[in-house]
């Protein structure tokens, strides 16, 4: 997702998001529009009242949106922005689980590869077992995947 | 699916079952080694079919690649240093080094038949002790971590009268090759991007595509190339007088990136330590000289030349110049035959900090920084018994 050629009209256009649980946001549009959703609403010019978030909750909205303000802002230099991720997703797996979500689901294409990354992370280094574990995933091989797993993990050893 | 909700560490375990399936892709697709994209593949069904093993053009080796100064038929062999780990005992481990035993370095090379050597790190001998009678080693009992890769040129064109040389032990390595590297090399590249540089004789330097059999001179006027170095991306190579350059492949162009060192040591080696390029400028009791030509450069090897003293630069990127760095703290640099990498030696069997392991001959040797002493130590201890044990119980022939 690119920022638009154009640069940012302060038009004072805000947006009205209502999360699952009833929280009320305002968002400027130049800063909504990171999400793809808001970004075809507002070209549709699809914008009275509060847009519901039925699948989104208000603690994740305001991290979302807060996220979303960073990146809109045009005065921040690239080492400010990528500390500021580093920053704003070391946090614990419920709350990335969250992000996840919500970047998927409100189409926010850069808050996602970052979120993946950091996913990513917690996976580099460990076995699979450990994988599992950390994820609470259950092992679901067939036979024949499970034997394609086991000589894939079993280094041959020669000359 | 019982979510046990038991704190980790103060974190609620969260049950990731209801993960939308096709997130998992892109998350597969941000792991960059192949080690771990094995390991993502191996841990579910669902994992397993959301990305693939491998590019499909991924970079295959043995690699026919054209000998730097002379017509016989070589090629480039990779082989990836791992930190290695047993599996916590403890059922919950989120943090890396939770484990109190400690990790072991090996490297891990592929032959011609297909079969993976273990080496020494640093010395790239076999590992002396491994028990010979080990057929396979089963992954699945260790965490296993890519530290880096590295290529070394060999005699020989691929095929049968590799693998039987190999068969016999018979590595022969291209004398005068002194540094080789490859780039990109992760889990996803497509060999028709990778570039592949290489210091030879007396610093001279080449340059190949992947595939490509001639070998095209980097600023052929120069042959005073020290050694050569992936960071962040990017190549940068250094020169006797340390002065360090960045090369820009589509041109084949040097760009100065460094100001001089003036450091009066004969040798330059580039490491990179926690995100920062160093250079580090060993000190020979022989002067190296000038040399011209493939003849005089060997005769110069013959010549022994002992390493007596190091010290260590680090580049201020910000100000544009080099600092003497008195201490490497807690790392310890590696110095190996074909590659240089840094660790935090706490973290590693056998290795002590504030030290540089290099290779004088064919042995290997600890710089300590501290008293600027060289002992005269094996770098790779024996494999810890947790390496060997496990395997007794996992002997599989593999045809």
């Amino acid at each position: 997702m690119s920022s638009s050629s154009s640069p940012m009209q302060s038009t004072g256009r805000k947006l009205k998001l209502k999360s699952k649980d009833d929280e009320t946001f305002e968002v400027e549009e130049a800063v909504a529009v990171k999400s793809q959703i808001f970004k075809y609403m507002v070209e549709d010019g699809v914008s009275n009242g509060p847009i519901p978030l039925p699948n989104v909750n208000g603690k994740t909205l305001a991290r979302v949106l807060q996220w979303c303000q960073k990146h809109a802002d045009p005065t921040i230099t690239e080492d400010e922005l990528n500390k500021y991720d580093a920053g704003f997703i070391d946090v614990d797996q419920a709350v990335l689980y969250d992000l996840l979500m919500a970047a998927n689901y409100l189409n926010i294409e850069e808050l996602l590869k970052l979120a993946c990354m950091r996913v990513a992370d917690m996976i580099k280094g460990k076995s699979p077992d450990e994988i599992r574990r950390t994820f609470n995933i259950k092992n679901d091989f067939t036979p024949e995947e499970e034997e394609e797993v086991r000589k894939e993990n079993a280094w041959a050893l020669g000359p | 699916m019982v979510s046990q909700a038991a704190e980790i560490m103060g974190e609620r375990v969260v049950d990731w079952s209801d993960f939308p399936k096709e997130l998992w892709s892109p998350i597969g697709k941000s792991l960059d080694t192949g080690i771990d994209v094995l390991r993502f593949r191996s841990v579910c069904s669902s994992w397993r079919s959301s990305i693939p093993p491998s590019h499909p053009n991924s970079p295959r080796f043995p690699l026919q690649f054209p000998h730097p100064y002379d017509a016989f038929p070589t090629h480039l062999c990779q082989s990836t240093i791992y930190c290695i780990q047993p599996l916590d005992s403890s059922s919950t481990s989120t943090a890396a080094t939770s484990s109190h035993i400690k990790g072991y370095l090996i490297k891990v090379q592929e032959s011609a038949s297909g079969k993976l050597r273990l080496l020494e790190p640093l010395a790239s001998h076999p590992i002396r002790s491994y028990p010979r009678n080990t057929k396979t080693l089963n992954l699945l009992n260790f965490r296993i971590v890519e530290i880096t890769k590295a290529y070394t040129l060999r005699f020989g064109s691929f095929g049968r009268a590799v693998v039987e040389d190999e068969r016999r032990y018979r590595y022969r390595s291209v004398p005068g090759v002194n540094k080789v590297v490859m780039f990109p090399n992760s889990a996803w590249t497509n060999a028709e991007g990778c570039a592949i540089f290489v210091i030879f004789l007396d610093g001279k330097l080449g340059f190949a595509k992947y595939g490509e059999d001639k070998l095209t001179f980097v600023d052929d006027q120069r042959s005073d190339y020290d050694d050569i170095i992936v960071y962040k991306g990017q190549f940068y190579v250094v020169d006797r007088l340390g002065v360090v350059f960045w090369i820009e492949c589509s041109s084949l162009k040097l760009v100065q990136f460094s100001p001089p060192l003036c450091g009066l040591g004969s040798r330059k080696h580039l490491v990179e330590s926690c995100g920062a390029l160093y250079v580090v400028d060993e000190y020979l009791d022989k002067d190296r000289g000038r040399m011209e030509g493939n003849r005089s450069y060997f005769n110069r090897r013959r010549e022994l030349h002992n390493t007596i003293d190091f010290k260590v630069y680090k580049l201020d990127e910000e100000w544009g110049q080099w600092v003497l760095v008195k201490s490497l703290g807690d790392r310890a640099f590696i110095l190996g035959s074909d590659c240089t990498f840094s660790v935090s030696a706490q973290e590693f069997v056998g290795c002590k900090r504030n030290r540089i392991y290099f290779m004088e001959l064919e042995e290997s040797r600890a710089f300590n920084l501290e008293d600027h002493c060289i002992a005269d130590l094996a770098f790779s201890p024996d494999p810890p018994s947790w390496l060997c044990a496990t395997n007794l119980h996992e002997l599989i022939l593999t045809t």
